[in-house]
């Protein structure tokens, strides 16, 4: 049976520099998996691998039985793969609801030249994306926000608005990338609390990045560890916390020192 | 506001457009319809130069070319084989070109087309860049198109140009095109496919990660705005009735630029508002290069005074509004509507 999301060997080189090397990683459908690792150890390059954002040097990435490793990012998220982004990265000078349907483009089935004229097939077209990005922000409890600039959110409300916003392309996998950076400890659980409302509701399939311990070891089911591009450990939160190696990568290789 | 109200309201004020153009027409000076005419044709030029430097963000600097390509498109294919035998003195114009002979209407649309045809062409090697990069490379392009023009004896005349064109284009072609022209790009921005160009203006890897696929979104706008270009280029050829490579360099997409930036970067009411303000303004401040008589005192008037002032104005704009004129609002229906119910809001005493 063919695995719902695998990267088999993936490795991306910047020059002489391997951001990425010999990275496996296999998802099961519905899972909630984290992907930990110190600044630098090529978390942020596996999701643009896997988003089609950059190009593998070498391994394949299969997605439902097929191989998505040279698709361009708009396909890939067509076929059911959306992200977030480390810093946000909104449309700020759209309001929050056009936000959510650029999202649904990719879906549009009326050609330009029905826009251009206004044709009734067209309208109704626009009107389904409209309904189904309020239909999004309700879910999230933004709908109130609806016709704000997206700039003029707080902090907390552009981060759920860019989930909102990956959710809206009805994705099959979501990719977080540090979800809950700079977040002050309300919004941290609100936002684990937002989460796992997702998953349950939609059964879709979760990786994220995170540096905030607490909150990744809470929420995930199964975490992953890189550490200079490489990985390093796997396994369920208490055994990734006990893990020697995985402490020496972030507290430094001196497991003598305290002798 | 209801739909169906605000449908009515763009009826009649379509009526009172066409209404006032007719007035002047029947009762106008020349050069009162000569500006009038020139406001028409640079409101669609700069309707459809604001969709790709506006609304997708892309510093495209080579419309100049477009407007080139649809200019000798359609005063070649609308001359009699006569008046291009007067015009050719070097040597005849090749073959196709010397016998045929089209209505205006189809010289238009084909000069639309023909200017799409080289948008498509070149959007392969522009789109692949982006920032300063692009702006190199469309500025290029204008340039090519100027220099063919006037390396290519047989098809355009060369340096000469093309003579005596029949001016067809009157206030009902040069203010019908705009009009056409801004409905369908407004429809266009407001609709899903305006969204997605939008989206790639604020950040096109976000864009790209929503399933926004660039190279289309963006080339659909080159395409849209170089088929505009090109019909307003033959208008324009038809109202001057002289067409010469030197009509086309970079200052007229440098005017085009001016214009929208003026009015309002991604702000189609602004790309208007900038249309009429430099194609009339231009012309209104001439008196003050006449001599004026204050009281006793004479000032002779100084030729070039109203440039000066000009630019000044246009300082004074980009000073005190930064973002244009429009910012990148739209005067629409409801935007009035909020704005009068401040007005009133901010009168009555709480």
């Amino acid at each position: 049976m063919n695995p719902f999301f695998q990267m088999r060997h993936v490795t991306r080189r910047f020059g002489g520099l391997e951001a990425v090397g010999d990275f496996s990683i296999t998802l099961e459908r519905g899972e909630l998996v984290g992907l930990i690792g110190p600044n630098g150890a090529g978390k942020t390059t596996t999701f643009n691998m896997m988003t089609g954002m950059l190009r593998p040097t070498a391994g394949d990435i299969i997605w439902k039985g097929e191989n998505i490793t040279r698709l361009p990012p708009h396909l890939i998220t067509a076929k059911g793969i959306a992200r977030t982004f480390q810093n946000i990265k909104l449309f700020s000078d759209m309001s929050v609801v056009e936000n959510i349907m650029v999202s649904c483009h990719y879906s549009i089935d009326s050609s330009f030249l029905a826009a251009m004229l206004g044709l009734p097939k067209h309208k109704r077209e626009e009107k389904r994306i409209r309904e189904h990005s309020l239909k999004c922000l309700e879910e999230a409890g933004l709908a109130h926000l609806a016709s704000e600039r997206a700039q003029n959110l707080p902090y907390g409300l552009q981060r759920k608005l860019e989930i909102v916003r990956a959710i809206a392309t009805r994705p099959g996998m979501l990719l977080l990338d540090e979800p809950v950076a700079g977040m002050n400890p309300t919004e941290k659980i609100e936002l684990s609390a937002f989460i796992r409302r997702i998953r349950e509701k939609s059964g879709i399939t979760i990786l994220l990045i995170e540096h905030d311990m607490k909150f990744v070891m809470n929420i995930c089911q199964r975490i992953r560890v890189m550490n200079y591009g490489r990985s390093i450990a796997e396994g369920t939160p208490d055994e990734i916390s006990s893990n020697p190696e995985v402490i020496s990568a972030y507290l430094g290789d001196t497991p003598h020192a305290q002798d | 506001m209801s739909d169906k109200f605000k449908s009515r309201l763009n009826v009649a004020s379509l009526f009172l457009l066409f209404g006032l153009l007719f007035l002047f027409n029947r009762y106008g000076s020349g050069y009162q319809i000569r500006i009038l005419n020139n406001i028409g044709v640079f409101i669609t030029l700069a309707v459809s130069y604001n969709l790709i430097n506006g609304v997708c963000g892309l510093l495209h600097l080579g419309p100049n070319g477009f407007i080139a390509i649809g200019a000798y498109t359609s005063a070649l294919l609308s001359m009699t084989p006569a008046e291009k035998q007067l015009n050719f003195i070097l040597g005849q114009v090749i073959w196709p070109l010397s016998v045929i002979h089209v209505p205006f209407v189809v010289s238009l649309i084909a000069a639309g087309i023909a200017a799409a045809f080289f948008a498509f062409l070149i959007s392969f090697p522009v789109l692949r860049v982006r920032g300063d990069y692009l702006a190199i490379v469309t500025l290029g392009f204008g340039e090519v198109v100027r220099v063919l023009c006037n390396a290519g004896e047989r098809v355009t005349n060369g340096p000469l140009g093309l003579k005596g064109l029949y001016p067809h284009t009157n206030l009902w072609w040069s203010w019908g095109v705009a009009t056409l022209a801004v409905v369908v790009i407004q429809r266009l921005i407001d609709s899903n496919y305006g969204l997605a160009m939008k989206a790639i203006r604020e950040d096109e890897d976000a864009a790209r990660a929503m399933g926004v696929n660039p190279f289309r979104s963006l080339m659909l706008a080159f395409l849209i705005s170089a088929f505009f270009s090109g019909i307003a280029g033959g208008l324009l050829a038809h109202l001057i009735t002289t067409i010469s490579p030197a009509l086309f360099t970079f200052f007229l997409t440098f005017n085009l630029l001016i214009m929208i930036v003026v009015g309002g970067l991604g702000s189609t009411t602004g790309a208007i508002i900038g249309a009429v303000l430099f194609s009339w303004g231009g012309e209104a401040l001439r008196i003050v290069e006449q001599p004026m008589e204050i009281g006793s005192f004479t000032i002779p008037g100084i030729p070039g005074m109203r440039m000066v002032i000009f630019s000044l104005v246009l300082m004074l704009v980009i000073l005190f509004a930064r973002k244009g004129i429009m910012g990148r609002n739209e005067l629409s229906w409801d935007y009035l509507e909020s704005k009068f119910a401040r007005f009133r809001g901010a009168k009555t005493p709480q």
